[in-house]
């Protein structure tokens, strides 16, 4: 029996052959690119030896950065969640030492040079306030019964100090009203008087200060007790020195920084960004005010687009011409990381905003001006509706000699050498041009920390940001608490005349309504983009039929179940069909159906309610999984062992709906709703009991696949189903949810184990939709799996294979290290996977982003529509020419030869 | 008396004859009859080569329907070949048709020659033995899988229906 089943495993792996990567090929087709996530602490190795950062960010990563080039030179990744969130880092001489945590306090020493782990101990705590390292000894302030207690333990060892200090709890005001800075905690009392205590001694001598404040702040990283007051948007600095408190004003909105520069003499860093692409510091002595002229500096680069700079941690040296010069790591609002040298300028910048992209959309290139020329000239009028060509027999003649003239001077450019191929030059801005295969794309990438990104996906270089300071802010996924950012690609590139358009929703800043923010994805330019809309949009449908403009309208759905069109007052080509819109809500649980009939005028439209369905407390709707617009289905049934066909179900308002209801007896009960967003009709409902998080749906074509935990028997379970039509098609040639026949389809359904735990999934997806689908599978232990959906087929059949080519079915499935498609570059903290089809009908590009960032192509098919890249040219080239010679040669013989014959 | 002898028995030779005696004419060479040629009148020298190539014309006309019924060499040949689709099953199987629609289409040309009453009648039978041998081979294609006759080969010709409505949403927007 076993041998029979290795039998059936060898089998089956050598069935499909997955397209294993050659070792030459590795970084061809592909790039990764590492970051490290918002910074949250940072300190700066002084030694030259080693000129190293070292950062903790919200990430739950401690990483150490080369000081020349911002490279990662290790990285490790704490655990996920507030479990894991770095709550301090302190350096030493050979080990950077973190504690992170919330309950459970883990105490971590990592290797300065490679980031190994020295040690480990962890202790559980609850209520902790503060946590702060003084004199090597870890001080952990926290409130207990009226009282604050602080606990010290040996930083390295975990041995617990022998006194607990006690502070009467009546001073603490509330962590919103107080702030530790350097082992004293600044809190303002009832009566708005500011007291400071240090947390170090056991002495309960206070310092007192007449001030008024809305705010204080701690400066981050400062060596003396120093905080920051707002008061009505003037901030002051009041500092500890010498136990006598200090103020200070401030004149500018700008972030602080302290650095001891000689014993009793420090240096008060200030930097600010006046402008997006701008950043002005100062410095000066704090204690006695003096400017240091040095110090002070504007940098402007054009390409910078940054927002709040803060100095994270910095070093101050004197150099040979006795001034003042600094070294400081700056990190900014949208969570970029910069080396700031003052004075001087930026050494170099990392956009670790990256680390949280929200949404994601490959675009297409427009195509040349060569091209473009010659699709104005032979161009259909039907897909190039906004052409203004003249049709003139002269204008014609003259147009097609201009345009070869322009072809010929290309060509003599491109042989001469003038002009390098556009392969070699993807970066610059004149290159982006399409391609003849449609792999080159730009990744327009929106993350939380509200900058958009334009990246080429060629090679991972960043080709523009826009920063939406002021433009609006995110919408938010009520299912996860995650900042979702709808995005709706307009106008494709296809369209010469008129630039590419992408538009995205977000809130207005100081209102409930919605603000819409249009740009162009090629080069991020953005025309009276921002547009203040006097409604709330609660949700974006985009039309099926274009505008005379070529836009693909959207419908906006108001909060008061309205519609609206935008861009509103443009008409429309044709008469749209009608269009049904659904809205979930999670956390009533109502789902609504409404119909949208949208006139050609694009004026004047009302929503219709259809259907309604409720789900009841405490059922959660969790997740929606509805096809990609772009899907196409190329094969409409499927051929069985006795050639007849079973045709699928492929019903395009198809959505699956994923709820979760807690359950006494099964822990937790997992449903899946397959709902017709048109009709409202529940085609089919499965229940899979004891199923918990992480839960990932893919709905595509006529199957679903729906991963989950089963807490029963502790494992990740992948569930597949699949829908077909039976036996006859109901109708060929149009597909209409209303008014057809109400036969439920036949549900086939199958689990699969996975062994391993899944971080994303998605279905690759191809252009017309002929070459097979296989899934990509984001695993924790960072691997991208490539499993051919023949693998997780619920027709697998259970015994004797019936269908030809069917795999028997066998619980497990394989994780081939060949079907690995980021082989060694390992991917963590995966958030999401993008797939989109690209011209070739073989290949489909994918984009994973997390983490890291990593871009790839996958053939699911292999790449059967071009030629292989060793393909010898050469060998072809010659053996044609030697047979069209020889061909000739042969001719001109044999003509004599009858010549002379008919002679004799 | 000799002539009389010679005369009535054609084929035999008389080698008894004596050396001596010097015989006036030469001998005919044997098999050689100088009233054979004189035999048949004109008429029937007439008749008989129309009866041949009426013979002739049927041998080809039928030609066809023996392959099939009289010297079944094709029939014993695709039962050898079997069903599994292979090279030179398919090489054989493309033979059986190729043979009979290529005589069906040089049907003309082949009964161009031959004339006479029954003309009709035997193109009609050439007809009906290259149809026999078609269908023989579509039979063969049959089982071997090879003809479009079930559902699953027009498969890939039926196109993706058109959506009459057009739906989409998702979470509400909050």
């Amino acid at each position: 029996m076993v041998s029979k089943l290795i039998c059936i495993v060898l089998f089956s792996s050598f069935l499909f052959t997955v397209n294993g990567l050659y070792e030459d090929q590795a970084g061809k087709f592909d790039w990764k690119q590492n970051y490290v996530g918002e910074v949250k602490f940072s300190s700066i190795d002084v030694d030259v030896t080693t000129k190293r950062l070292y950062v903790a960010t919200k990430k739950n990563v401690v990483a150490s950065l080369a000081i020349d080039t911002g490279d990662i030179i290790w990285r490790q990744i704490l655990e996920k969640g507030p479990e894991g969130s770095v709550e301090l880092i302190h350096p030493t001489k050979s080990k950077i030492i973190t504690v992170s945590g919330v309950d459970v306090v883990k105490v971590r020493g990592w290797d300065v040079k490679d980031g190994y782990l020295h040690f480990e101990w962890s202790t559980e705590t609850n209520n902790v306030l503060y946590l702060f390292v003084f004199n090597g000894l870890l001080h952990n302030v926290y409130s207990s019964n009226n009282l604050i207690a602080v606990d010290t333990y040996h930083l390295e060892t975990g041995v617990k100090g022998k006194a607990t200090y006690t502070f009467p709890a009546h001073w603490f005001s509330g962590s919103d009203r107080c702030a530790l800075s350097s082992g004293s905690l600044a809190c303002f009392d009832v009566a708005g008087k500011l007291n400071i205590g240090s947390l170090i001694k056991s002495n309960n001598d206070r310092l007192s200060l007449d001030i008024i404040g809305d705010k204080i702040e701690a400066i981050p990283g400062s060596p003396i007790p120093a905080f920051i007051i707002t008061n009505k948007n003037v901030e002051k600095l009041v500092y500890v020195k010498e136990n006598t408190i200090h103020l200070r004003s401030l004149t500018k909105r700008s972030s602080s920084f302290i650095y001891t520069y000689m014993a009793d003499r420090h240096i008060l860093l200030q930097i600010s960004s006046p402008m997006q692409d701008t950043i002005v510091t100062e410095g000066s002595i704090l204690e006695d005010s003096t400017v240091i002229e040095s110090l002070s500096s504007k940098e402007s680069k054009s390409t910078l687009k940054i927002s709040n700079p803060r100095i994270s941690s910095a070093f101050c040296g004197r150099s040979k011409a006795n001034t003042v010069n600094c070294v400081a790591l700056v990190s900014t609002h949208d969570q970029s990381l910069m080396l700031l040298k003052i004075p001087g300028s930026i050494k170099w910048h990392r956009e670790e905003s990256l680390t949280n992209i929200i949404n994601v959309e490959l675009v297409d290139l427009p195509v040349s001006d060569i091209e473009a020329a010659i699709e104005k000239e032979f161009g259909n009028k039907e897909s190039f509706l906004d052409h203004s060509v003249s049709t003139g027999a002269f204008s014609m003649f003259v147009r097609r000699l201009f345009s070869q003239l322009q072809q010929l001077r290309t060509l003599f450019e491109t042989v001469l050498g003038i002009i390098e191929t556009p392969s070699k030059t993807t970066g610059t801005k004149s290159n982006l041009v399409r391609d003849q295969f449609g792999l080159h794309k730009i990744i327009v990438a929106v993350t939380s920390a509200g900058k958009i990104f334009g990246i080429d996906n060629l090679n991972g270089e960043i080709l523009w940001t826009v920063l939406l300071c002021g433009v609006g802010t995110f919408y938010e996924n009520k299912v996860n608490g995650l900042p979702s950012a709808p995005m709706h690609l307009q106008r494709n590139s296809k369209h010469l005349s008129y630039s590419p358009m992408c538009t995205l929703l977000l809130k207005s800043e100081d209102s409930e309504n919605t603000v819409l923010f249009t740009f162009n994805p090629i080069n991020g330019e953005s025309k009276n983009g921002v547009t203040q809309l006097p409604y709330r949009v609660v949700q974006a449908v985009p039309l099926p039929i274009l505008n005379i403009e070529s836009v693909r309208s959207l419908i906006l759905f108001d909060s008061s179940n309205s519609p609206h069109l935008y861009p509103a007052d443009v008409p429309l080509s044709s008469k749209p069909p009608p269009v049904y819109i659904y809205i979930a809500n999670p956390i009533n649980g109502l789902l609504q159906g409404f119909t949208v009939d949208v006139p050609i005028s694009g004026k004047e439209f009302s929503a219709k309610e259809v259907w309604k369905t409720q789900f009841n407390k405490p059922t959660q709707i969790i997740a929606i999984g509805s096809r990609d617009a772009m899907e196409h289905v190329h094969s409409q049934g499927r051929v069985l062992s006795d050639r007849s066909v079973l045709y699928k179900y492929i019903n395009p308002n198809m959505v699956a709906i994923l709820t979760l209801a807690p359950d006494t007896t099964h822990k937790s009960v997992l449903t899946l709703h397959l709902l017709d967003a048109v009709s409202g009709i529940i085609i089919y409902s499965v229940v899979h009991k004891r199923a918990t998080y992480p839960i990932h749906l893919v709905h595509s074509e006529n199957w679903l696949l729906c991963s989950y935990y089963n807490d029963k028997t502790r494992r990740t379970e992948i569930a597949s189903y699949e829908l077909y039509d039976g036996n006859q098609l109901s109708n060929s040639t149009d597909f209409s949810s209303v008014g057809g026949s109400l036969i439920p389809p036949i549900v086939e359904k199958q689990a699969y184990i996975l062994p391993g735990f899944l971080q994303a999934m998605k279905p690759t997806i191809t252009e017309k939709g002929i070459t097979s689908k296989h899934i990509l599978m984001a695993t924790t232990t960072g691997h991208l799996l490539e499993v051919p959906w023949a693998f997780l087929d619920p027709r697998r059949p259970l015994g004797e294979p019936k269908e030809e080519g069917a795999i028997p079915y066998i619980p497990e499935l394989p994780m081939l290290s060949e079907s690995m498609i980021n082989y060694n570059k390992s991917l963590m903290r995966v958030d999401g996977i993008y797939t989109t089809p690209s011209s070739l009908e073989s290949t489909c590009l994918v984009f994973v982003y997390g983490l890291d960032l990593f871009y790839t192509r996958v053939a699911p098919s292999k790449t059967f529509d071009v030629l292989k890249e060793d393909f010898d040219y050469l060998v072809i080239i010659i053996v044609t020419t030697i047979l069209l010679v020889s061909a000739y040669v042969t001719k001109n013989l044999a003509s004599q030869k009858a010549l002379k014959q008919a002679w004799k | 008396m000799t002539t009389v002898k010679s005369k009535t028995l054609k084929w035999t030779l008389d080698f008894t004859r004596n050396k001596h005696e010097k015989s006036t004419d030469n001998v005919s060479p044997p098999g050689y009859s100088q009233s054979a040629g004189q035999n048949g009148t004109e008429l029937t020298k007439d008749s008989e080569s129309s009866r041949l190539i009426i013979k002739k014309s049927w041998d080809l006309a039928l030609g066809p329907l023996k392959q099939v019924l009289k010297v079944p060499m094709n029939l014993f040949i695709m039962y050898m070949a079997g069903n599994s689709i292979s090279i030179f099953p398919i090489m054989m199987v493309g033979m059986l048709i190729v043979r009979p629609v290529k005589a069906l289409f040089t049907l003309q040309t082949t009964f161009k020659t031959i004339e006479g009453t029954q003309a009709w009648g035997q193109k009609f039978i050439f007809f009906i033995g290259n149809c026999v041998n078609i269908v023989l081979a579509l039979y063969k294609c049959q089982s071997m899988g090879l003809l479009p006759t079930h559902a699953s080969d027009w498969l890939a010709f039926i196109n993706q229906p058109t959506r009459m409505e057009y739906s989409g949403g998702g979470f509400v927007l909050s």
